[in-house]
């Protein structure tokens, strides 16, 4: 170590530096208070042995000069002294002395405090040099974690979520926690809206954002739809990053005239659709893995396409509402936030509403994590005319005139539901990328039709009782492994007409038929949607241009219109 | 120690449990664990919620990372004492066919 000595007497001062330096320390030494302040800054000791009376200026001035210009080292002062008085003695720690001796001392005892205080000195220096990586690794960290936002901002710039119909909220906790919100127009006119959650803070959530945004995007410009999206997004979550990183994600395909909504959720809060007018609300959950959760070959990219009405106005929210917790620990849960919908009155600010009603509930706990909220208004028009993104250039062929026909005979229709086969077909001769899960309900359902109320003759009367879904589908299992004969025909014709295609569904069966106008009474009266039975038929009636039954009902044609 | 390991009575088993609040903050614990039970020859592993409080989306991360190291689909994990809160949010995350969930 070394060691100051002051002291004004040379006797002193000699022999502490023969002893001193014979256990191996470097002493300079000082004649009184001013000289000991100036060898201090010219010679930085490690310790300072200080005399108390000493001229021009004592011990306990210069210690205190000495202790204010030692900034961020620490340099024990130790007094030697005459003096035994409790005063003068409290007054050397007082002033900034860390410990004293009384003359005579006991060498012995000198090595030991100095030992003592030589460890300090060690400690202090240790932690000294932990604050300084510590205040190093969080500079990194607050650079990291702005590099994460910055990604995040370029991302969320990107896409067209002013648009009229959108309405959000967030409320950020910090550092960006992976709420992502990205709406776009697809080639069709329609549009593809994501609110995604992915896991992690800063950096990490960025690295997740990031192929989520990008596959989104891009897809959405090729006009793929929302099902191959989700599939796409989690084959590169999966594939390229670690395996805790995933984004649960709710995906929404709105068509042009916002008559009917695809929707994918996985791993986020069930999606409420509000009906402002009936306050009938459809809950649709998650029913998938979140995004980048299971391989490829597990994926299920299979959405849920609903019939929406002007009046409908559909709320996804991030699961940080859900899961605010309260200061008894109570999460919001998604029942309040049904409940609050379903007290609305002012429909202009839904959204209000329920950040009140969180906030209430919340009280003095506050959010831990960040919370999004997006409503779309189903009867606000959403202008394609000015996308953010340019239009982006169809990928294949322009609609063209081709006819096909198919027939099922009764052993056919055994081996399964022909909606996917049909389908394939369409899409393989014409690609329309974004109508595959539109035309695929319409197909799948229209078949359904004709084969149980047509070739197996069921009445759909069965599934009004309470077992009623589980003994129709006994029956209708019976029916067809007993069907000997039977058909169903399937025929397509694709027209082109400019930009547009117009494809017509036919289908007839070999059945009676049944009660047309019935059927077509209770689409006006109850528009096809809160009941039992014909429920597929009110959304495939929204999803075509026209949809027409013979008068004996055992033939149907479904007129859709398509333009990528 | 917020993450504690036991063997099972005739040692085959991992039992892993997580006391507290089950989030980020214990990630390198819960890594360090997973090594320990990898490294500890166990055939069958056991996540005991039991003692977890609450539990965020970097907690299904760190699930999803011990079954990718345990073998991923081949992983036999079982989830016990899971309170109908946590239970929630696995099964919103559909990790019910991860995971046996009892």
């Amino acid at each position: 170590m070394h060691i100051l000595i002051v002291d004004d007497v040379y006797s002193n001062r000699a022999t502490l530096q023969a002893m001193l330096e014979k256990i191996g320390h470097e002493v300079t030494c000082a004649n009184d208070g001013i000289e000991g302040i100036a060898a201090f800054e010219s010679a930085r000791p490690d310790l300072v042995i200080m005399d108390v009376l000493m001229p021009n200026m004592d011990g306990y001035d210069a210690t205190r000069v000495i202790k204010q210009r030692c900034g961020e080292r620490f340099v024990p002062v130790v007094f030697v002294t005459t003096l035994t008085g409790t005063d003068e003695l409290v007054r050397c720690i007082e002033v900034g002395g860390d410990d004293f001796l009384t003359r005579p001392f006991d060498i012995e005892l000198l090595k030991a405090k100095l030992f003592a205080l030589q460890r300090m000195i060690t400690f202090y220096g240790n932690l000294k040099a932990h604050e300084l990586a510590l205040a190093q690794q969080n500079r990194r960290l607050a650079v990291e974690m702005r590099i994460g936002q910055n990604v995040i901002n370029k991302i969320m710039r990107q896409g067209i979520t002013d648009e009229s119909c959108f309405r959000h909220w967030t409320l950020p906790t910090g550092v960006f926690s992976g709420d992502m919100f990205l709406a776009a127009h697809n080639p069709a006119g329609g549009m593809n809206v994501i609110l995604g959650d992915v896991t992690g803070h800063g950096l990490s959530a960025a690295i997740g954002a990031q192929p989520v945004a990008d596959v989104f995007f891009s897809m959405t410009q090729k006009g793929f739809s929302i099902g191959d999206i989700a599939g796409e997004i989690n084959r590169r979550i999966h594939f390229a990053l670690s395996p805790e990183i995933f984004c649960a994600a709710c995906l929404i395909e709105l068509d042009p005239n916002m008559t009917s909504a695809i929707v994918w959720n996985g791993g986020m809060p069930d999606l409420l659709v509000a009906n402002s007018e009936t306050r009938n609300i459809r809950r649709i959950k998650s029913s998938h893995h979140a995004l980048g959760v299971v391989d490829d070959e597990k994926f299920n990219r299979r959405p849920e396409i609903l019939a929406i009405e002007p009046a409908d106005r559909m709320f996804m929210c991030s699961d940080g509402l859900i899961e605010g917790k309260n200061a008894d620990k109570q999460r919001f849960g998604i029942d309040r936030v049904i409940q609050e919908l379903q007290g609305i009155k002012d429909w202009s600010t839904p959204i209000d509403a329920l950040r009140r009603s969180y906030f209430q509930f919340l009280g003095s706990a506050s959010p831990s994590d960040d919370v999004t909220i997006v409503e779309i208004d189903c009867g606000a028009s959403c202008s394609a005319e000015t996308p953010l993104i340019s239009r982006p250039k169809t990928p294949s062929g322009k609609p063209s005139h081709w006819k096909a026909e198919v027939t099922l005979h009764a052993d056919s229709l055994r081996l399964g539901n022909p909606a996917p086969i049909v389908t394939n077909l369409i899409m393989q001769i014409q690609s329309p990328f974004s109508h595959r899960e539109r035309i695929f309900t319409i197909v799948s359902e229209l078949v359904t039709n004709a084969m149980d109320h047509g070739v197996l003759n069921l009445s759909s009367s069965l599934k009004t009782s309470p077992n009623g879904f589980s003994t129709y589908f006994e029956r209708r299992s019976e029916a067809l492994a007993a069907l000997k004969s039977g058909w169903i025909s399937i025929s397509l014709d694709h027209v082109p007409e400019g930009d547009q295609g117009i494809l017509t569904i036919k289908i007839d069966d070999s059945g009676p038929g049944f009660d047309v106008p019935a059927l077509m009474d209770r689409f006006e009266t109850h528009s096809g949607e809160a009941q039992y039975s014909g429920r597929g038929l009110g959304l495939v009636k929204k999803l075509c241009r026209e949809l027409r039954f013979n008068d004996k009902g055992n033939s149907v044609e479904a007129v859709y219109h398509w333009s990528k | 120690m917020p993450v504690k390991i036991s063997p099972s009575v005739d040692g085959k088993e991992a039992v892993i449990a997580v006391i507290g609040r089950f989030d980020f903050n214990i990630h390198e614990e819960f890594r360090q664990a997973l090594d320990k039970a990898k490294a500890g020859g166990f055939t069958r592993y056991t996540l005991d919620f039991g003692a977890v409080d609450d539990m965020d989306s970097a907690a299904l991360g760190m699930l999803l990372l011990l079954r990718d190291s345990l073998g991923g689909d081949k992983a036999n994990i079982r989830v016990i004492r899971c309170r109908r809160e946590l239970r929630e949010m696995l099964e919103m995350a559909n990790f019910q066919s991860l995971f046996q969930i009892t």
